[in-house]
């Protein structure tokens, strides 16, 4: 019944395998580790694994199917074909910066897990030094927030749609706050039971590796591109 | 005439290669059809690829609709240009998530307009682009470059593989793309009977040159074909010929006609400009 709702919804608002498989993909990261976090740590993981799940799910339903397609992700597969020559002959024929050239071509299950993977482990990293204790509950928080600030930082990047482009920056903006500030407050952050230190980390951590693989990625694209005996454009 | 392209001491050497592009200058009026001949191998594609950034200039420069210029600006340049060079058309994927992807690439995308050609056409966009004829892959390829509404259209031999019908059609569309006195199309093309019916200027592609940028009416005013029986004495005057058993043709300038008697003396079509400049040896 639960899966029923759950593709019906999906088919509301994508009609790309590619892109429902990345949807249910975040949709469970979202979901499942901060839920997981409400029996290792009470009450403050409960609300705020709530708010990631509200967020997410809200988000994705506003956004929709704009932020998929009008990135172009129907093209993901051709990834692992780059040194075609079709294909970068396309790549000169369409107008792309970087960002939107990794959009367009880029693995996105591979991006997601890719990025999430590595944003969690950096960020348990940086959790050695704010925190005495690491526990799996803060991976499974951490996933949870890491989950909604990557998905906030490709619609930032890669939307053509400046309504979106702005929710995305503004809702950055109320989480990071709400982060960073609220959470210097003793009572809050117990509630909470995260620091604004881990805010600041959960907040950045995920934005820097997500440029990072971007950056790699079309560093490729490019790379072959010149490989094909045209010459890479610089910037 | 405000030019909608310029291109200047545009330069291209390619490793492991003698061939290059070499200080290619042209413009194109906002408006016009303007055409490129040359016989194989001359640098068409090439010179149409610089004009793109597919290949990394050697020097000049090349700028667009007053002051973009196509490398630092190459996402406005080509957001406003629409391109049909080669087959970029990848196997597995079809027509219509090609469409998709162009949509989201370019700002001014219009989906009725790619739409409306690729039912004028009956193209079913559900087939995979391997499953395309090499016709139908050009005509896609021309539908995804209209789709976005450009201001330029550039294409390298758009005419080669489409049917006399089909080519009739496509040079009524160049003809109203450019109707409205703003926009421009570029091509390049072998069947230089479609450049007779649309061209407005043509530029003659020579070994990695232009060697000459002519309008419809320069070429009749600057050039005549004359053909004879006897070449005897006039040979030099000749710019390119070719011999039969019963006399000559060859193309001259007007200029030296008076060096001819005895001749049937013609306008020249684009045709005998690329045959008697570029193919047409004398004696041969």
């Amino acid at each position: 019944m639960i899966l029923k709702k759950l593709k019906q919804i999906l088919d509301l608002v994508t009609n790309s395998k590619d892109n429902k498989r990345t949807y249910i993909i975040q949709i469970i990261v979202a979901v499942f580790a901060p839920v997981l976090a409400m029996f290792c740590y009470g009450k403050g993981s409960v609300i705020i694994s709530s708010l990631v799940i509200i967020f997410t799910l809200a988000y994705m339903a506003v956004v929709g199917d704009i932020y998929p397609v009008k990135s172009g992700t129907g093209l993901s597969e051709l990834f692992d074909n780059r040194k075609n020559k079709s294909l970068l002959t396309m790549i000169s024929v369409l107008p792309l910066k970087h960002r939107e050239l990794t959009a367009l071509f880029v693995n996105r299950t591979r991006q997601i897990w890719v990025t999430f993977i590595t944003s969690t482990v950096v960020c348990m990293i940086l959790e050695k030094f704010v925190s005495e204790n690491i526990e799996i509950g803060n991976w499974l928080m951490f996933s949870g927030i890491i989950s909604l600030n990557w998905l906030i930082w490709t619609i930032i990047c890669f939307t053509n749609n400046s309504a979106i482009k702005i929710l995305s920056w503004l809702i950055y903006v109320i989480l990071s706050m709400f982060l960073l500030v609220i959470m210097t407050i003793s009572e809050i952050a117990d509630i909470f039971m995260i620091s604004s230190a881990e805010g600041l980390f959960l907040m950045i951590v995920p934005y820097i590796i997500f440029e990072v693989y971007t950056h790699l990625s079309v560093l490729n694209i490019r790379k072959d591109y010149a490989h094909n005996g045209q010459r890479v454009k610089e910037g | 005439m405000e030019n909608i392209l310029e291109v200047k001491n545009l330069s291209k050497k390619f490793e492991n290669s003698k061939f290059e592009i070499s200080d290619v200058s042209f413009d194109v009026p906002r408006g016009t059809i303007f055409g490129m001949i040359g016989e194989n191998s001359a640098g068409k594609t090439t010179i149409l690829k610089l004009i793109m950034n597919a290949y990394g200039r050697d020097s000049g420069k090349v700028t667009a609709y007053g002051n973009v210029d196509n490398i630092r600006d190459e996402p406005e340049f080509k957001n406003r240009t629409g391109f049909v060079v080669e087959d970029y058309l990848y196997d597995t994927i079809s027509v219509k998530r090609i469409a998709q992807a162009f949509s989201c690439a370019f700002s001014n995308w219009k989906q009725e307009i790619f739409d409306k050609y690729i039912n004028q056409w009956n193209i079913d966009t559900t087939q995979y682009c391997s499953q395309l004829s090499k016709g139908a892959k050009i005509k896609v390829m021309i539908a995804l470059a209209l789709g976005h509404q450009p201001e330029m259209l550039i294409l390298d031999e758009p005419t080669d593989g489409l049917d006399p019908h089909a080519r009739a059609e496509l040079l009524d569309i160049f003809r109203e793309f450019v109707s409205d006195g703003e926009k421009s199309v570029i091509f390049s093309t072998h069947i230089t009977s479609d450049l007779d019916k649309t061209a407005d200027y043509i530029a003659v592609v020579s070994n990695g040159k232009i060697t000459e940028v002519l309008t419809a009416d320069e070429t009749q005013e600057k050039y005549a074909v004359v053909s004879g029986d006897k070449t005897d004495g006039i040979e030099k005057y000749l710019i390119g010929m070719k011999k039969s058993e019963i006399g000559y043709e060859g193309l001259v300038l007007r200029e030296n006609l008076a060096y001819f008697d005895d001749v049937t003396v013609r306008n020249p079509t684009y045709e005998d400009i690329l045959m008697y400049t570029i193919s047409g040896k004398r004696g041969e």
